[in-house]
């Protein structure tokens, strides 16, 4: 975003900040609803896309760090009597003690180990949940139904994460962490020897997406009023956010969020054809990796910037 | 004393790539570090930015301990290195390439600070007007000068120089000569490794010569270029000569009429993306003859096999087999053409057997059918390998290895055969065998290209040869006149 | 918990390995040949069970006759997909190929569901439930068939790989893969013949799956990552490497099994896996590439 049009940028911003405080209360119940999911597919992708865009990490793990949260959360209200909010709160932050335990030995792994690392680590958590009789074991919980919390809460809740998620990766981006970041996402032996930890830099951005993931899950519980480790660990979560942001524009900070618009229109417009909507979904993902590997808003990033004089592109946002 | 060398060694599986290596560099002092390929210069660049640890020794900077350290954490003591083909974070900006440096490197916070330090750096560096472009859009000179600004950015009391002249032409060097003289002055310790002798001549105060990773002789740069085992490093020996011709009592006459010219090159151009190695390279390979490719490394002779195996793109020029433009070819179909080629570094198929290795050489139409009856003669060529059908080719030693990527490249029953530095790393025994075998080859009407550093040798079984220098060719001529020629040497040395 | 139901468990498991190491094989052929992490490998057996399903019915014939009908469909199928999918997707690197073969893995499992439903199906003839007692241990039948078939399919691979002229070339390709290029090979027809191969193998792994066990659209996931765990545990691309990575898991899981009680049972294999991961990150036993 070059200076010049950052008036125009803020002025949109006001705008659609606005517009979607006051929509709630004149949406039906089911719209809102989807806004709900957006929102939170936002975030989900805003928190994928810092290690998988900007560093390259590709983690198959979400659906792990969103159950934890869920769980975190639904254990907390359920026995200890949290408010939701807390729960959820307390969902992130056990996400990320999770994310710092593992992070040691997975980080060991380059590339496509990683990957496989992660999902494995996904899958041997939800078999151990599905058994694991203190959290419930194949029934899961039964939350309470809050009195007071309506779906107007759960969507500014939502929006307010998806919103903060968003910010915080344009402000990660322009600080050290970033560059750090970026720097051992292009190559990262060079980046040792700019004097870049890459270890701990991806750690700190590790904390921070499984912090937000976990936050996502535990808000979701709430939402949801009963969990299961069969839905809410399921691999679905992790597909759905790599979709999303592959196809929106993966390493961008705008890609994530169009793609978020992208996938669940999708899903309305092919709502009568379940199916068909995994398909096409799995399809999208092949093409777009085939021929179009920006994503839609990668993809029109480069279009237009080598229309301007010195062309070409960056990774900046 | 900035950087202390104590007996470093350091080993790859059977390989010693660096054999008890001392070095100490002074407070703003200049070392260069040259050696033929294969003689550890790299790996010692990387034992001291921690990149593997040593085996042995120990390696100190400003007195304190820094082998066993992590390369971040030797980078943010003060050493920067560059990278012989550049490494910089493409995605990213000029500017930001410095920054993170800046900002890692020197442990700051502020990037704005950053920003105008590393501004500055870029000024240095004439890159102040590339400072927002990405790098990926730098073309080789600027790559290179960012490669030096990346290092400067640590603000490092030690630089660490790899090739950084290499693939540059003439005045482009005398450019980057000018700013790394202009850092000397300055009072920047420096380490450089360079093949462009003049380049590395003129910047250092003092030179250190590898060679199977030891020193063979330190010295200035004056006695270096001098010194008579230098010279017996790079260019081989007189003793050399004189062998094969006894051996084998064969030794064609310079044409008598025009010979036929099996494979010729006309006006080739090419390179690496922006790096261009090949500049208008014209050269003929007549039938049945033995043609030498002579030069340093870096000069590009394997850059020329592979545009003649198409392996690699042809920006300008052709290249003819029999008469015709084999430039379309696919590198798989080139074996099926007629020419094959014995890698360098020999490039076996590590856990197959010999008779395996063997056997795939054979794999193209042409060959497939008459595999038994070569792989016969290949045994009677290296009867030392008939014993070792059926033995994983790891396990061989290296001449042994080589005879076999010898015989590997016969088995394709080619018209042309081309050999990419055979003798690297060799005993000179070894290296006899293999050069009788050659000759052999040749006897039978095989035409050879024979790609070397080893001036004399090649001379001595060649019947006539090239000398490439820094991509285009110097000097030409049957052999026996370019054994009299004394501006061999200076063709070769760049001089 | 007595010696007794621990070398049961561990015997049962050493079969069971075997009928694992046929699920893996194609798995670890295709990671070790060419670098592929193929995800799309749970549902090339899921495939293979439902072509037997159906086929068997339709024709009347036994399972292990329709398998070969099915693994020539399966050898078609895998040849076209690494050489239209795959390959050009491949010189990117692998992460777009690991992506791309997850998206395929999405496609697969939808049309799955939407031609076959939920409903969960297994392959039964007369023999399959049918168990003999060896030392007053239950051996379930298909656990034995299992068994036999792995050792003679590994026996069957291997040979390939070291008399045949293809064979030679694939692990030329394997080991150098430009190099073999310049000695003539055309490694992109090795690579597609390598998949085809995997695929066709998985076909009767999905037959054995559909015998012993039951399955639905969902069941890939689970067999990929035991196929995972496989290869890791004996080595990426060692073909004799695979069955003794499936066989100490089948020993394991077995072992396991009978002292902790079932339900952790499949938990087993991915702990260990990921244990021995930290510890060595190449594998126990293969090389690494």
């Amino acid at each position: 975003m070059k200076v010049g049009k950052a008036p125009l940028w803020w002025g949109f911003i006001v705008l659609l900040a606005l517009a979607l405080i006051a929509v709630p209360h004149v949406l039906d119940r089911y719209t809102v609803f989807l806004l709900y999911l957006l929102f939170l597919n936002i975030a989900l992708a805003q928190s994928w896309n810092l290690l998988a865009g900007y560093a390259g990490l590709i983690s198959l793990g979400v659906a792990a760090l969103f159950g934890i949260g869920a769980y975190a959360a639904g254990m907390t209200i359920v026995h200890l009597g949290f408010h939701f909010l807390l729960g959820a709160l307390f969902g992130g932050v056990l996400a990320a003690v999770f994310a710092a335990i593992v992070a040691l030995p997975i980080f060991r792994f380059r590339g496509i180990y990683f990957a496989i690392a992660t999902l494995v680590l996904s899958e041997a958590l939800r078999i151990f949940m599905v058994n694991w009789k203190f959290t419930g074991s194949a029934e899961g919980l039964n939350l309470p139904l809050e009195s007071g919390t309506t779906l107007m809460w759960y969507y500014y809740v939502m929006l307010l994460v998806a919103a903060g998620a968003t910010l915080l990766v344009v402000v990660i981006l322009r600080t050290k962490l970033g560059m750090g970041l970026r720097a051992l996402g292009n190559n990262e032996a060079s980046a040792q020897n700019m004097g870049v930890n890459t270890f701990r830099t991806k750690l700190y951005v590790f904390l921070l997406a499984a912090f937000i993931t976990g936050l996502v899950g535990g808000i979701h519980a709430s939402k949801m009023g009963s969990i299961e480790p069969y839905s809410i660990f399921s691999a679905m979560w992790t597909l759905s956010t790599a979709n999303t942001v592959i196809i929106g524009g993966i390493g961008t900070v705008l890609g994530p969020v169009l793609g978020a618009v992208f996938v669940i229109i999708l899903g309305e417009l092919l709502a009568d054809y379940q199916t068909f909507h995994l398909a096409i979904t799995g399809a999208l993902l092949i093409l777009i990796i085939r021929f179009i590997p920006a994503g839609i808003w990668g993809q029109i990033g480069k279009l237009t910037l080598a229309r301007r004089p010195e062309g070409g592109g960056t990774d900046a946002p | 004393m900035l950087l202390e060398l104590d007996h470093v060694t350091k080993h790859f599986g059977a390989v010693t790539a660096v054999n008890d290596v001392s070095l100490s560099i002074g407070e703003g002092e200049t070392v260069g570090v040259m050696g033929p390929n294969g003689s550890g210069k790299t790996t010692l660049l990387n034992l001291i930015m921690g990149v593997y640890p040593a085996d042995r020794g120990e390696i100190r900077f400003v007195g304190g301990r820094i082998s066993g350290l992590r390369t971040d954490e030797i980078s943010r003591r003060g050493i920067g290195r560059t990278y012989q083909i550049p490494q910089p974070f493409l995605k990213m900006t000029a500017l930001e390439n410095l920054v993170v440096g800046d900002l890692y490197g020197m442990n700051h916070r502020s990037l704005k600070l950053a920003r105008a330090r590393a501004m500055a750096v870029l000024d240095r560096m004439g890159l102040k007007s590339k400072a927002d472009l990405p790098t990926s859009k730098l073309g080789l000179l600027d790559l290179k000068r960012l490669e030096l600004a990346r290092a400067l950015s640590l603000q490092p009391r030690l630089l660490l120089l790899d090739e950084i002249a290499a693939g540059l032409v003439e005045t482009e060097i005398a450019e980057l000569r000018s700013l790394i003289l202009e850092l000397k002055a300055a009072g920047q310790t420096m380490l450089v490794i360079e093949h462009i002798l003049n380049f590395i001549f003129s910047v250092s105060d003092r030179i250190m010569v590898l060679n199977f990773g030891q020193t063979v002789v330190e010295g200035a740069p004056q006695e270096i270029a001098e010194n008579p085992r230098v010279h017996e490093i790079y260019l081989g020996t007189e003793e050399d000569e004189g062998k094969a011709a006894t051996e084998t009592g064969e030794h064609q006459e310079p044409e008598k009429e025009k010979p036929v010219s099996l494979l010729a090159l006309k006006h080739v151009n090419s390179g690496y993306g922006d790096f261009q190695v090949l500049f208008d390279v014209s050269l003929q390979i007549p039938e049945g003859e033995i043609v030498g490719l002579i030069g340093v490394n870096g000069a590009g002779k394997t850059t020329l096999i592979r545009a003649i195996t198409r392996q690699l793109r042809l920006r300008g020029g052709e290249v003819l087999f029999k008469g015709k433009d084999i430039g379309s070819a696919r590198p798989f179909d080139i074996v099926d053409l007629g020419i094959s080629q014995c890698i360098e570094g020999r490039k076996l198929f590590p856990e197959l057997t010999v008779e395996e290795n063997l056997e795939i050489g054979a794999y193209c139409k042409r060959a497939r059918d008459k595999r038994q009856a070569t792989i016969e003669y290949v045994y009677d060529l290296f009867p030392a390998l008939s014993g070792r059908r059926r033995q994983i080719v790891n396990t061989l030693s290296g001449g042994e290895q080589q005879m076999v990527a010898i015989g590997r490249a016969l088995m394709a029953r080619p018209e042309l055969i081309i050999f990419d530095e055979l003798s690297l790393g060799l005993a000179p025994i070894v290296i006899d065998t293999l050069y009788e075998a050659i000759t052999k080859i040749n006897g039978q009407g095989v035409t050879v290209l024979l790609v070397e550093q080893n001036v004399h040798r090649s001379l001595e079984v060649a019947d006539r040869a090239y000398i490439l220098e820094r991509g285009r060719i110097a000097l030409a001529g049957t052999s026996e006149e370019l054994m009299r020629n004394h501006h061999v040497k200076e063709a070769y040395f760049g001089l | 918990m007595s010696f007794f139901t621990i070398t049961a468990g561990a015997l049962n498991g050493l079969l069971l390995g075997g009928l694992y190491a046929v699920t893996a094989l194609g798995f670890s052929m295709i990671f070790g040949v060419m670098g592929l992490m193929n995800v799309v490998h749970g549902e090339l057996l899921v495939l293979g069970a439902y072509l037997c399903f159906f086929i068997s019915r339709a024709l009347g014939i036994d399972p292990f006759v329709a398998t070969l009908i099915v693994a020539a469909i399966l050898f078609a199928v895998g040849y076209l997909l690494q050489s239209f999918v795959f390959s050009p997707v491949m010189e990117r690197g692998v992460e777009p190929a690991l992506l791309t073969a997850f998206g395929l893995s999405i496609i697969a499992q939808s049309l799955f569901l939407f031609y076959w439903t939920t409903n969960t199906r297994s392959i039964n003839t007369g023999y399959s439930p049918v168990g003999l007692k060896i030392l007053g241990i239950y051996l379930p039948v298909m656990y034995l068939i299992s068994f036999g078939l792995a050792l003679v399919l590994v026996a069957g691979v291997h040979l390939f790989m070291t008399k045949t002229y293809l064979g030679k070339a694939t692990r030329a390709a394997t080991q150098d893969p430009d190099t073999a290029q310049v000695m003539g090979v055309n490694v992109r027809r090795v690579y597609a013949f390598t998949y085809a191969l995997a695929a066709a193998i998985a076909a009767l792994g999905g037959t054995l799956i559909g015998m012993t066990f039951s399955f639905v659209p969902s069941s890939g996931l689970t067999w990929l990552l035991k196929g995972f765990v496989i290869v890791v545990l004996g080595g990426m691309g060692s073909i004799v490497g695979t069955l003794a990575g499936a066989l100490l898991l089948g020993v394991v899981e077995g072992v396991g099994g009978a002292i902790m009680g079932t339900g952790y049972h499949d938990l087993i294999g991915l702990v260990i896996i990921l244990l021995v991961l930290v510890a060595r990150p190449t594998g126990l036993l293969g090389s690494a590439k």
